[in-house]
């Protein structure tokens, strides 16, 4: 404060000494008293030139303590019911990027989690690998660019739900969160060959996917401890378009065409600006599919995870017809540095009210029969079929409900410097349960982010998110960057 | 008697000190538009330290590319973060309104609006790479001398720049220019609402890319002027920039070589 003013009284009194030798007009500019004196004598640390680099590293370690609250007595129990009360996740990420030349690179990014849950410390916990991403890159004609081995290949505008994100089915191996933008750092890659061609007016892709050998016998397939997984990635050949125009100064439509085994999907993404502070968006996909209790019953068939002849507990009809996805919204900046995305997400696959009431009808009946001992295997079944729906929902990353409300804050430097707030909610429009995730992280160091997280499954007994395991978890974590 | 009438012009009236006709307003801004930005598709390393009561409190480490549009004439960047750790490689895209942020850990665009772009310290990027001739339309206020940031008096001359049209981040900007040689010393940027966003001083002139060029600036927040962030600019080079770098599908591709 003192160095201020001298700062103010050392201008002013320049300005006065130089006002009486000069025919102009002399200010004495008091916005200089702003500056301390030691900005000004502080020498800068200067970046590195943008120099053609060799190479690319990027390390952190991830630290996180989850503890869990549970409910009690659930209405449509779950058969294998998970009971720890705690787990620890210490996770060592790794990308690396080498460049060959101007024209040729190698990518890998790597996640090795250490997994330990309550009454498993004397087994000692487990090893998982996720080997994200692993592939070549070249470019040609400075404008064509070739990509073959495992990739990330993320589309879509949305936050919190995107139905043009083609590769995001059965991504995630280990959901270390329920933020969207977490979810998808920690997701798998696809093994494929994917073209482009970028242009100024706009760009071309074509990616293919192909489907690789399912037998589970095989390091690639091999869901232990460091096996590839490629069954979750690479079940099915499947083939993308993707068209971006460039036409207009800043609207840049994106058109999709995907094929999947026998089905075609089509979607689009928009995005606009609306004034200085708000952006709306929408992204849309459609294809012919049967809704969400078909398509995982069908798939837990066709893997053997359910009896192929088993009769389905809630068949609601097992005919394809086209279905619309849709997630529109807007986001908006506050002038203190806070974000906030609001959207409205449809799944016309999704459960209808009637659905929920027939899930939870099943679900009942199904808790009625474990009480038999005859029956009880009956009853397990109907439960496995009943979870596995909702299981497949999660692993596809589309909304349950057919019409929810997603909502995402992001406060940078809240309250105080360092720290960011971020709020997370999501609301079934059908029966107004919610889940909600406020998180606090504080960057402690430059290389150090400590962060707090609480979960909250809110809602009564035969809601959407009153329905599951656990009501609440809190989570406490560090992440060190080397 | 004609030399010292010439030299009692001289110290009266310093701005007929240039050879040829007094220079326009528009003139003055093109000229030191010049000053601060290279005529050719450029990179800079930029280094900022964001300063809290005299504190640091915050360090960010920059490369910028920038390159005209040649419609506009406006400076299009892509901004890549090196430091801190936590966001090394993201990436920033301004492309007039079409702006972009990008995260290589999630694969992930995001459309930014103008009001998230000016928050966080990566926003004073543009006070230095924005050509304001284009966009403003500019009045000779008067001439002054002012203090520059290095406490040395400097004539200038005293701009006040409207903005032509609402895509602009800035309403209103005052601004001073060294009469001698057209060099900015000092700008007040404001709202549409007439509140003062910043306050910036240029300095630590010396030659980039053939001509001498400002290669630190103090910006001052307007809203909570305890906070001062100083930004360093190193490692000029001109950089061949394709025109495909200034759209959102290209930022998964860019290596910045």
């Amino acid at each position: 404060m003192i160095r201020s003013w001298f700062g103010i009284f050392a201008a002013a009194l320049l300005s006065v000494m130089f006002a009486s030798s000069s025919g102009l007009c002399v200010q004495q500019d008091e916005d200089l008293g702003l500056i301390p004196d030691n900005v000004l004598s502080q020498s800068a640390e200067q970046a590195s030139a943008a120099e053609p680099e060799k190479y690319r590293f990027k390390v952190y370690v991830d630290e996180a303590a989850t503890a869990n609250i549970k409910r009690k007595n659930l209405t449509v129990p779950v058969p294998s019911s998970d009971d720890s009360g705690w787990n620890n996740r210490l996770s060592l990420d790794v990308k690396t990027e080498i460049i060959f030349s101007p024209n040729l690179s190698f990518i890998m990014a790597d996640r090795l989690h250490y997994l330990l849950e309550e009454n498993q410390e004397e087994s000692g916990g487990r090893v998982q690998n996720d080997l994200k991403e692993v592939y070549f890159t070249g470019n040609s004609y400075s404008f064509l660019y070739l990509d073959i081995g495992r990739v990330n290949f993320k589309n879509g505008v949305a936050v919190g739900f995107n139905p043009t994100d083609y590769f995001k089915k059965n991504a995630v191996s280990y959901r270390i969160s329920e933020d969207p933008n977490l979810l998808r750092e920690n997701r798998l890659g696809v093994v494929m060959a994917r073209a482009q061609g970028i242009w100024e007016k706009g760009s071309v892709t074509l990616a293919f996917a192909p489907e690789i050998n399912q037998d589970p016998d095989t390091w690639w397939i091999d869901a232990d401890s460091y096996g590839l997984r490629l069954d979750k990635t690479n079940n099915s050949n499947r083939f993308l378009s993707k068209i971006t125009l460039n036409a207009f100064p800043d609207f840049n439509p994106e058109f999709l065409c995907f094929y999947d085994s026998d089905r075609s999907n089509f979607g689009t993404n928009l995005t606009k600006d609306i004034g200085d502070a708000a952006i709306i968006y929408l992204e849309w996909s459609g294809s012919s599919r049967p809704d969400i209790f078909a398509q995982s019953l069908t798939e837990a068939q066709e893997s053997g995870k359910i009896p192929p002849n088993t009769p389905w507990v809630i068949d609601s009809g097992r005919e394809s017809h086209f279905r619309n996805q849709l997630a529109i919204g807007f986001s908006y900046t506050e002038k203190v540095n806070r974000t906030t995305f609001v959207e409205y997400h449809f799944n016309e696959a999704g459960f209808s009210q009637e659905d929920w009431d027939n899930w939870f009808s099943a679900g009942k009946e199904a808790g009625t029969l474990l009480q038999n001992p005859a029956t009880e295997a009956l009853g397990t079944g109907m439960l496995g079929q009943l979870w596995t729906t909702r299981k497949w929902s999660q692993e596809a990353q589309e909304p349950l409900s057919r019409h929810s409300i997603f909502i995402r804050t992001f406060w940078e430097d809240a309250l105080v410097h360092s720290l960011d707030l971020t709020g997370i909610t999501r609301i079934s429009l059908l029966d107004g349960s919610f889940f909600a995730q406020p998180m606090a992280e504080y960057h402690i160091k430059k290389n150090l982010t400590l962060s707090l997280s609480v979960n909250l499954f809110i809602g009564s007994d035969e809601t959407e998110y009153g329905s599951v395991n656990p009501k609440a978890d809190v989570k406490a974590g560090a992440t060190y960057y080397f | 008697m004609k030399r010292l009438l010439i030299l009692i012009l001289i110290a009266f009236f310093p701005g007929i000190s240039n050879a040829g006709p007094a220079k326009t307003a528009d003139e003055i801004v093109a000229a030191s538009d010049a000053v601060r930005n290279p005529g050719k598709p450029f990179s800079l390393s930029v280094s900022l330290l964001e300063y809290k009561e005299g504190s640091v409190q915050d360090k960010m480490l920059l490369t910028v590319y920038s390159k005209a549009d040649q419609n506009s004439g406006q400076y299009r960047s892509l901004i890549r973060f090196i430091e801190p750790p936590r966001d090394e490689n993201k990436l920033m895209l301004k492309n007039g309104n079409n702006l972009w942020f990008y995260d290589p850990e999630s694969k992930s665009s995001v459309r930014l609006s103008q009001q998230q772009r000016l928050m966080g310290q990566a926003s004073n990027g543009d006070v230095v790479t924005v050509n304001f001739h284009k966009d403003y339309k500019a009045k000779m206020e008067n001439e002054e001398t002012i203090t520059d940031a290095d406490r040395k008096q400097r004539k200038c001359y005293k701009l006040n720049m409207q903005a032509l049209n609402e895509t602009v981040t800035y309403y209103r900007i005052e601004y001073w220019v060294d009469m001698e040689n057209d060099q900015p010393v000092k700008g007040k940027f404001y709202s549409e609402s007439e509140r003062l966003l910043k306050i910036a001083y240029y300095r630590g002139y010396r030659e980039e890319l053939g001509k001498i060029r400002p290669t630190e600036v103090i910006i001052i927040d307007g809203v909570d002027n305890k906070l001062v962030t100083k930004m360093n600019y190193s490692h000029y080079q001109f950089q061949k920039i394709p025109e495909d770098w200034f759209q959102k599908e290209y930022l998964p591709r860019f290596k910045g070589e």
